[in-house]
């Protein structure tokens, strides 16, 4: 071993022998290492783009349930609680959401959307990372709301911050159920306290366009959450289907739980979906674009690995003397082997992390220029284009490594071979 | 007491093939080589003084024959073997010093070194041990562009006697150097050989220059030795 460090230490001289042409060869590497990561990193950032807002609201957990076609899959409270029952559950809730309700504080008055969340996420931590400024609602039974940022503004708040802490007064007005097939309008005021201000995450539509969060407990009692119950109520007069939710999420404790309880769920006779089995598509076509621009840098990497080959083809010659002598003062085949592979290995490994360097760099111009073209075309919040996850980083190091390593073992198979009569008699 | 020869050579041949014709490098050569003996190889340019030398070395493979050096026959070794042998029991000095350019004195000695598995302050006291031996303390960290022909050959025979070998081989080592130059590296090698007992086979061309140095002085001929005269 410690042969093998003396002679690794001996090649690196070789290297610096001849240094513009190892850097040169280093730096088409570097390029092509470069290219290949900011061309993944791109991809990676893409589907980071895609797949966070997902993850920071647990839905790869979440099973969506709908009413069964049987009689007996009604999506009532006792469905949910059902479902609670069911191992790797955490948690179940009925789908609220009223499309028009209108909230005060103060002076400043403003319609919106509003949804309803279950309290028992804060036990789990989801959400949390959408949280500006306060806290995700208590699990008592007090009234609370969070507020979306992009309505600060128009309730007369300056800062996520300010907003924490104050009272919101609430209407709703819509029909509400009294007994199976009679309905009221009903209108009901509500205070609620201000406990957290949060950010939706891109492409998130609903939560993006501003809604109202309410915990599902406060929020099912408000008149109009079940409109869509209620339409289906009044066109099938009745009957058992339509009379409970129209939606049951149910929130597992891991997405490979979710699958599992999805297959609970369906043989209890409901029509269950994972959200994680949803973004499958879609996931596949993120990798797809992953393996196809690997695909391209790789022969970008290939073209630099035959530079290398080149490259210690060129010293191979140079050094045919050299290579003789070192065969008569007791270098083996093996020795010059490895001299030659650690001269490969070497251009390769800093050529690797010069591509990290330089991918970084590039990738940082390249986000810059297009989040100043997108604001002048009106788009805020491009958000990160580019994401360089450790795998990647690690990985485009030991690919420009390999294929050093590779290219290498060619020129080093020569060296070793090189007969060293013919080579002192400079043959 | 018969005592085994430190080298000994039976019936050995060498054949190239040089553009298709072939050519009998050597022809069936005997040799004997003492503990401790300077032995010259002389002969003209072509007669196979080389050819002999670097297949006592180990570093080609006889076409017919046997070599035995230090006890080993060097017959169907690998080429791992033969380097294995190289490194420990040999060492070379060459016409044109084959130092590696971009070392210094000390790095020339101490790649040596690191080839034949020694590392560490054994190996840079080795080396610096070697150089002063040859008189070259002053310029241990001096590179071979910086060193006269005369030192450059003294750094090569500090290298080829750095892991302190039984045997040097030296192939024309005054070749390149002026006539006093040559006469104060043979005078080196025979106290080197003094000093150390080590056996040196050593071929030139020069005959009249080696006479008084050498012990034996083998004449080769069209690749077969044609005498070997014992110095009186």
């Amino acid at each position: 071993m410690i042969r093998f460090c003396q002679l690794v230490g001996q090649s690196l001289l070789g290297v610096t022998r001849a240094r513009l042409r190892s850097f040169l060869t280093a730096l088409g590497i570097a390029i092509s290492s470069g290219a290949l990561v900011s061309m993944v990193a791109f991809a990676v950032g893409l589907e980071r783009q895609f797949e966070l807002p997902i993850q920071q609201l647990g839905l790869l957990n979440d099973v969506e349930v709908h009413p069964g076609k049987g009689e007996g899959a009604v999506l009532d409270d006792r469905a949910v609680q059902q479902f609670e029952e069911i191992p790797g559950v955490a948690y179940a809730y009925p789908d609220f959401r009223i499309s028009q309700l209108t909230i005060a504080c103060g002076t400043h008055t403003k319609t919106t959307f509003a949804l309803g969340l279950p309290r028992e996420a804060s036990l789990i931590g989801m959400f949390q990372d959408l949280i500006l400024a306060g806290d995700y609602f208590s699990l008592g039974t007090q009234a609370e709301v969070m507020l979306n940022e992009k309505s600060l503004g128009e309730l007369g708040f300056t800062s996520p911050q300010q907003a924490v802490g104050q009272q919101l007064r609430i209407s709703a007005a819509g029909l509400a159920t009294t007994q199976p097939g009679q309905f009221e309008m009903r209108k009901q005021e509500l205070i609620a306290r201000i406990v957290g201000v949060y950010r939706a995450p891109g492409f998130m539509e609903e939560l993006g366009s501003g809604a109202l969060l309410l915990p599902a407990d406060t929020m099912r009692d408000l008149p109009g959450i079940d409109l869509e119950r209620t339409l289906r109520q009044f066109r099938a007069d009745g009957t058992a289907a339509a009379a409970g939710f129209a939606k049951v999420t149910v929130h597992a404790d891991s997405p490979g739980d979710a699958f599992r309880v999805e297959r609970r769920i369906a043989a209890l006779g409901f029509q269950a979906r994972a959200v994680a089995g949803r973004i499958q598509e879609a996931r596949r076509v993120f990798v797809f674009l992953e393996v196809l621009l690997s695909a391209v840098g790789t022969v970008g990497l290939v073209v630099a690995g035959l530079g290398i080959m080149n490259t210690l083809l060129m010293s191979v010659m140079e050094r045919y003397q050299e290579i003789g002598i070192y065969k008569a003062i007791g270098a083996s085949d093996g020795d010059v082997r490895i001299l030659f592979l650690t001269e490969a290995v070497t251009m390769g490994l800093a050529g690797g992390l010069a591509g990290l360097v330089l991918a970084r760099s590039v990738c940082w111009v390249l986000q810059w220029a297009i989040t100043i073209y997108a604001t002048r075309q009106g788009v805020h919040d491009v958000g990160s284009l580019f994401h360089f996850p450790v795998w990647l980083l690690a990985g485009a190091v030991a690919y420009a490594v390999a294929v050093s390593l590779i290219s290498g073992v060619y020129p080093a198979t020569r060296a070793a071979r090189v007969d060293p009569i013919r080579a002192l008699r400079g043959r | 007491m018969l005592t085994e020869p430190e080298i000994a050579v039976r019936n050995l041949c060498r054949d190239y093939e040089v553009g298709g014709a072939q050519v009998h490098a050597l022809r069936g050569i005997d040799l004997e080589v003492q503990s401790g003996e300077f032995v010259a190889v002389v002969g003209v340019s072509g007669s196979g003084k080389s050819t002999l030398l670097h297949l006592i070395g180990g570093l080609d493979t006889p076409t017919a024959g046997e070599v035995v050096v230090s006890g080993r026959d060097l017959n169907g070794l690998s080429s791992k073997q033969r380097a294995l042998f190289r490194r420990q029991a040999v060492g070379f000095v060459f016409q044109s010093f084959y130092l590696v350019p971009h070392l210094t004195a000390e790095g020339n000695l101490r790649l040596a070194l690191t080839f034949q598995g020694t590392f560490g302050e054994r190996r840079n006291r080795l080396a610096v041990e070697a150089l002063e031996r040859v008189g070259l303390a002053e310029r241990i960290r001096h590179r071979p562009g910086q060193l006269s022909a005369g030192e450059q050959q003294r750094v090569a025979v500090a290298r080829a006697i750095v892991h302190q070998p039984r045997v040097l081989l030296a192939d024309e080592p005054t070749g390149n150097l002026d006539h006093a130059t040559a006469f104060r590296l043979l005078e080196l090698l025979r106290q080197i050989q003094a000093e150390s007992g080590m056996t040196i086979v050593m071929v030139t061309h020069d005959e009249e220059l080696v006479s008084g140095f050498c012990d034996r002085r083998v004449r080769l001929r069209d690749g077969v030795i044609i005498d070997s005269i014992s110095a009186a």
